[in-house]
């Protein structure tokens, strides 16, 4: 009995060895690295898939977004934005080479979008103030007296010093309808330079997709449901390797105020928060800049000007839900898009 | 010792035609529901990976890379499950065909490979993300 | 017999398992480590000539031997699932249905148990019965194959070591 014993022994000792011996055979491949964190007054959330030094490029994005929120911040006393902002019709003022991209970028788009698109929107944003503690509807004449200021070819751009000048006195910009999109470019940007294949960056809802899941499947990128008062769901899924995808919409700030629901993107035209007939859009494009700018632009333009724009733009797609919970899309998103919820019906 | 075949011989070969059966019948019977479908793909019983099934998806390769040059390329279509090429000595993973339904697998023992179906309702959300 | 006589016979019979079972390893049928079971031929031998305790202790110490000459963890696992459930059947077989079966006959049924064991160890291995049902029915057909051989083969050295003086006097 005891030889039965001893082989008994040996073969326990040797499946130990081999177990053991397997747990270590196995190498590391990319891993999911997150990070959730609040700037930009939104929160954002980074998903990366990588080795080791994920962490390390999680903080390097983390910093350039910080950077970006220093410079284009409306509420940042010393931001670029602020500055300008204070010297309205007193001096030029210069600005880092971003925030002067960024607000060139907005006045190509004030200008392809015949003003619809207006930096310059912030006196009547400060006016409703929608996003600070006391919202309140104005009375028709400051609004008309705000209106005043609102005009993109009052911003002077110079080139050669980087200076950014408000030609009257009581102007302002806000970039936070672009801002947004250009932090989340730059946050690509960075990615891609530290080797990064796969990613997926919510920037406050602007989304961008990089590369593909690691599976090789494209993204999901779920629209948002602009009824679901609060919570996080979709109505429809648009599948993207590469690009972003934007929604704005008349749920994301707002107040009511005798059963009206007044919300935080104006039409430059009127002073009042858009009525054109949209609950919602969603712009997807190769950069973020874009697709951030032009989902306010065709939410303020409607369903029929703002698709034939978008129908214009090269490689850029846009669909549009109506307050009758219609989806009308533009040619290029005609048979991608996947309606999820039953309530909301795909225009053809 | 006799060399003519007897009685209990004829028992180990009906007994080897059911197992044929069985097999063959299991292949086909381990599971048959519907519903949502996500495709794993283990080597040496580590999940190297992983993508869901739905209609109108794009069909998708995945090469399997098994060291010392091993390899199987494994096709996901919407509609079937198949590994379309492999380098091992049997072949039984290309031979064996497509598998449709959750609960079935398609294994390549040489190259310690399986690719199974499973019901992927669980860890597979509808989206990655939403744009609000 | 006297026991170190029958461990040295013993010993003799497991080293030429070891060879099949080498011999073996150098044609993987399936994987690296499943097998068609030529080594049962010195099982059965075993079996009949000594009986199965020694029979048992034969395909264990084959199997650990084997696998750690040429093979991996896994192939030791697939050995001795195979080759203990194949010599279980075996001697089952063999000590209580004798007269109901041929050597072949009870080499094929060892044989079938054999990749049997091997694949259940395999599906529990990678996690999917899936394995078993795969495989099941091209093994079952080799099996009827390396069964038949493994009995003609167990069969004329049976008659040929029990027609001998020195085997005879040794058996005692």
């Amino acid at each position: 009995m005891k030889r039965y014993q001893r082989i008994r022994a040996l073969i326990i000792a040797i499946f130990l060895l081999g177990v053991a011996l397997q747990g270590c055979a196995r190498t590391a491949g990319p891993q999911e690295y997150r990070k959730d964190i609040f700037a930009l007054n939104t929160w954002v959330n980074i998903r990366i898939y990588t080795g080791k030094e994920g962490p390390d490029i999680l903080d390097k994005a983390i910093k350039r977004i910080e950077e970006i929120e220093n410079r284009m911040s409306v509420t940042i006393q010393d931001s670029d934005v602020s500055r300008i902002n204070s010297n309205a019709g007193k001096q030029p003022v210069k600005v880092h080479d971003d925030t002067f991209e960024v607000i060139k970028k907005a006045l190509e788009y004030a200008e392809i979008s015949n003003g619809v698109f207006d930096i310059t929107i912030y006196p009547i944003v400060k006016l409703w103030g929608i996003t600070s503690e006391h919202p309140r509807v104005p009375t028709e004449a400051e609004i008309q007296d705000k209106l005043r200021f609102v005009d993109y070819r009052n911003v002077v751009l110079n080139e050669a010093e980087k200076t950014v000048y408000l030609k009257e006195p009581g102007m302002g910009i806000d970039l936070g309808a672009i801002a947004k999109g250009y932090a989340a470019d730059e946050v690509a940007r960075i990615l891609k330079e530290e080797g990064v294949v796969h990613a997926l960056i919510n920037m406050g809802g602007n989304v961008v997709a990089m590369g593909g899941k690691p599976n090789g499947q494209p993204w999901r990128i779920g629209v948002q449901d602009p009824r679901a008062e609060g919570a996080r769901r979709h109505i429809a899924i648009i599948e993207v390797m590469d690009g972003s995808v934007v929604s704005s919409g008349d749920y994301e700030r707002y107040f009511e105020e005798a059963g009206k629901r007044y919300h935080h993107i104006f039409d430059p035209s009127t002073g009042y928060p858009a009525n054109s007939g949209l609950m919602a859009t969603t712009v997807v494009a190769p950069n973020s800049i874009d697709a951030d700018a032009l989902s306010t632009t065709v939410f303020v333009m409607g369903v029929e000007r703002g698709l034939e724009l978008v129908d214009k733009l090269e490689g850029i797609d846009a669909l549009a839900i109506t307050f009758d919970k219609k989806i009308y899309t533009s040619k290029g998103l005609k048979g991608k898009l996947i309606v999820t919820d039953k309530e909301y019906e795909l225009q053809s | 010792m006799r060399m003519p075949m007897k009685v209990g011989d004829l028992i180990v070969y009906i007994f080897a035609v059911a197992l044929i059966m069985v097999g063959l019948l299991g292949m086909y019977a381990m599971g048959t529901q519907g519903g949502d479908k996500s495709v794993v793909v283990e080597l040496d019983g580590q999940e190297v990976y992983s993508c869901r099934v739905y209609k109108g998806m794009a069909p998708v390769e995945f090469r399997v890379d098994a060291g010392n040059g091993q390899y199987n390329i494994v096709l996901i279509t919407y509609e079937e499950v198949k590994i379309k090429e492999a380098n091992c000595p049997d072949q039984v993973c290309v031979k064996s065909g497509p598998i449709r339904h959750a609960g079935q697998a398609i294994v390549c023992l040489p190259h310690r490979v399986v690719v199974k179906i499973t019901a992927g309702h669980e860890e597979t959300p509808d989206v990655d993300d939403i744009a609000s | 017999m006297n026991k170190v006589r029958k461990m040295v016979m013993l010993a003799l019979i497991i080293s030429q398992a070891l060879v099949l079972h080498l011999i073996e390893g150098f044609m993987p049928v399936v994987a690296p480590g499943i097998k068609l079971g030529l080594a049962n031929i010195m099982t059965l031998v075993t079996l009949v000539l000594f009986g199965f305790k020694e029979a048992l202790v034969v395909v264990i110490v084959r199997s650990v031997l084997g696998s750690l000459l040429a093979g991996s963890v896994t192939a030791m696992l697939y050995s001795l699932a195979g080759g203990i459930l194949s010599c279980l059947v075996m001697g089952w077989l063999y000590f209580r249905w004798r007269a109901y079966f041929s050597m072949m006959g009870i080499s094929t049924a060892g044989a079938i148990f054999h990749n049997i064991g091997q694949l259940l160890v395999a599906s529990w291995v990678f996690g999917t019965i899936g394995i078993l049902f795969t495989y099941l029915p091209v093994l079952t057909v080799a099996a009827v194959g390396t069964g038949f051989f493994v009995g003609l083969a167990s069969r004329y050295i049976i008659k040929y070591l029990e027609e001998q003086k020195w085997f005879k006097w040794e058996r005692g």
